[in-house]
């Protein structure tokens, strides 16, 4: 593992992703009380299997939560079922805004599977102009 | 109506670190846009460039929708708390099964991956010069998934161009660009090589010209049209390749005289497709910005990154985004 994902449970999220094959997984990476954990979330996409989106009033029920546990939301995270751990255009349309992430500092974080098996994980890092990305587990 | 509205975390710091903002407006619409104008930052995320709220923009009042009480419209009272939440999506690549299996190999590339095979796929790239040094280059823009590949040569397949890896004896006398484009045609139907059009737009140049007066030129106009592009020149020991991010040290910049001569060595063909290399990366990577210059001596490469020549028309530029 790197340092792009150290500490944080990438084990748990390869369980997560491998755990829906069918759909892609997604939610967020919530540091709290020292921790780093994971909020999955429903994935309301109509099209879920190539698509990924956060249910909109367990995001707003996450806001509240983070709240009222002092936690920092560090990342977003989901899975893709094929293709690769990269931010496909889709991604970027939807972590950007006017050219910016629209959370900042968050990193977006991809599991990629192939045939339902994790292989790899990729880490994401706004660096100013562009998401960068970092390898934090593979295999 | 005052009306106080909720800052997620994640967004506090566009708000100037406050948890709650108030604004008035008889509307949902009304009240986001004072506080739009109040925070420019944050309103920046929440609408676009005509006013209107961007679509990912999650709105609640109190616990429910805003969408499902008549949107924007919705009438707010004194009181009333809204709640806002980015919505979070995305979507695999669109790529489908037949193409991830055909680029397998290199969508597993870090930092390459299904966003930029898209970019190849939306990309139409112009190459400069098909002579029969240019095929390797132009074999790895099919191979690679290029969205479309404009061939610009008006000369005919001549006996030395049998020497690439794209022409036939029996093609000899017919038109390079048509014969290319048939013949690259058949290695991907996910590609179309075409004869460039007149007036055609690229948005990335391969010059592969047969001459550096040629070359200059073809580099020139893709500059102006701040494009990246690549210029492979060879020589008699093999050549050198320059990429040209936008707003990088030009051409004319870059190089140094070659000595000309377009010899049909394997270390010529392996530069030409080094050449195409680097134009991919020019493609899939837009962020890269500074250039750099291949020279291959005798099948060694050794790279460097470009310098600007004092008092060069290109010096006045920057690259995009800066």
């Amino acid at each position: 593992m790197t340092e792009a994902g150290a500490g944080w449970p990438l084990a748990r999220l390869v369980a997560l992703a491998e755990g829906s094959p069918g759909e892609e997984v997604c939610g967020l990476l919530v540091r709290a009380g020292g921790v780093v954990e994971p909020w999955p979330m429903q994935n309301v996409a109509p099209a879920p299997a190539t698509a990924f989106e956060l249910a909109p009033t367990e995001l707003l029920a996450a806001m509240r939560r983070l709240d009222g546990e002092r936690g920092e939301l560090v990342a977003v995270y989901h899975s893709h079922l094929a293709g690769g751990a990269g931010l496909s255009t889709r991604d970027l349309a939807g972590a950007l805004a006017g050219g910016a992430p629209i959370f900042p500092g968050v990193a977006q974080v991809v599991v990629a599977l192939e045939g339902g098996r994790a292989y790899r994980i990729l880490v994401h890092r706004w660096a100013g102009s562009a998401f960068t990305a970092a390898e934090s587990w593979s295999r | 109506m005052p009306v106080t509205i909720l800052i997620p975390a994640p967004l506090r710091e566009l708000a100037g670190g406050k948890a709650e903002l108030v604004a008035a407006g008889a509307t949902v619409g009304e009240v986001l846009a004072q506080v739009a104008r109040a925070h420019p930052r944050l309103g920046a995320r929440l609408l676009d460039e005509s006013g209107q709220v961007r679509r990912y923009v999650g709105l609640f009042l109190g616990d429910e929708e805003v969408r499902e009480l008549g949107g924007l419209g919705a009438a707010v009272r004194d009181g009333d708390r809204i709640s806002l939440v980015p919505a979070i999506a995305g979507g695999a690549t669109e790529l489908d099964g037949e193409r991830i299996a055909r680029w397998a190999r290199q969508l597993l590339v870090p930092g390459f991956g299904a966003g930029g095979q898209e970019r190849l796929m939306a990309s139409r790239v112009r190459v400069v010069g098909a002579d029969g040094s240019a095929t390797p280059a132009m074999l790895a823009l099919v191979q690679a998934g290029v969205g479309t590949l404009w061939i610009d040569d008006p000369e005919t397949v001549g006996p030395a161009d049998l020497c690439g890896w794209l022409y036939a004896p029996e093609q000899v006398g017919q038109p390079r660009a048509a014969v290319a484009a048939a013949t690259l045609a058949r290695f991907s139907r996910f590609v179309a090589p075409l004869p460039y059009p007149a007036g055609g737009a690229p948005s990335a140049t391969l010059v592969c010209a047969a001459s550096s007066a040629q070359a200059l030129a073809a580099a020139e106009v893709a500059r102006r049209a701040r494009i990246p592009h690549v210029v492979l020149e060879l020589d008699g020991e093999a050549g050198q390749v320059i990429s040209i991010p936008p707003g990088a040290p030009c051409f004319a910049c870059s190089r140094f005289s070659a000595s000309g001569g377009r010899p049909p060595v394997a270390g010529a063909l392996a530069l030409a497709s080094l050449a195409a290399q680097e134009l991919l990366r020019l493609v899939v990577e837009p962020e890269v910005k500074e250039g750099r210059r291949i020279d291959m001596v005798r099948g060694v490469p050794s790279v460097r990154q470009t310098q600007r020549l004092p008092g060069c028309v290109c010096a006045g530029e920057t690259p995009p985004g800066d």
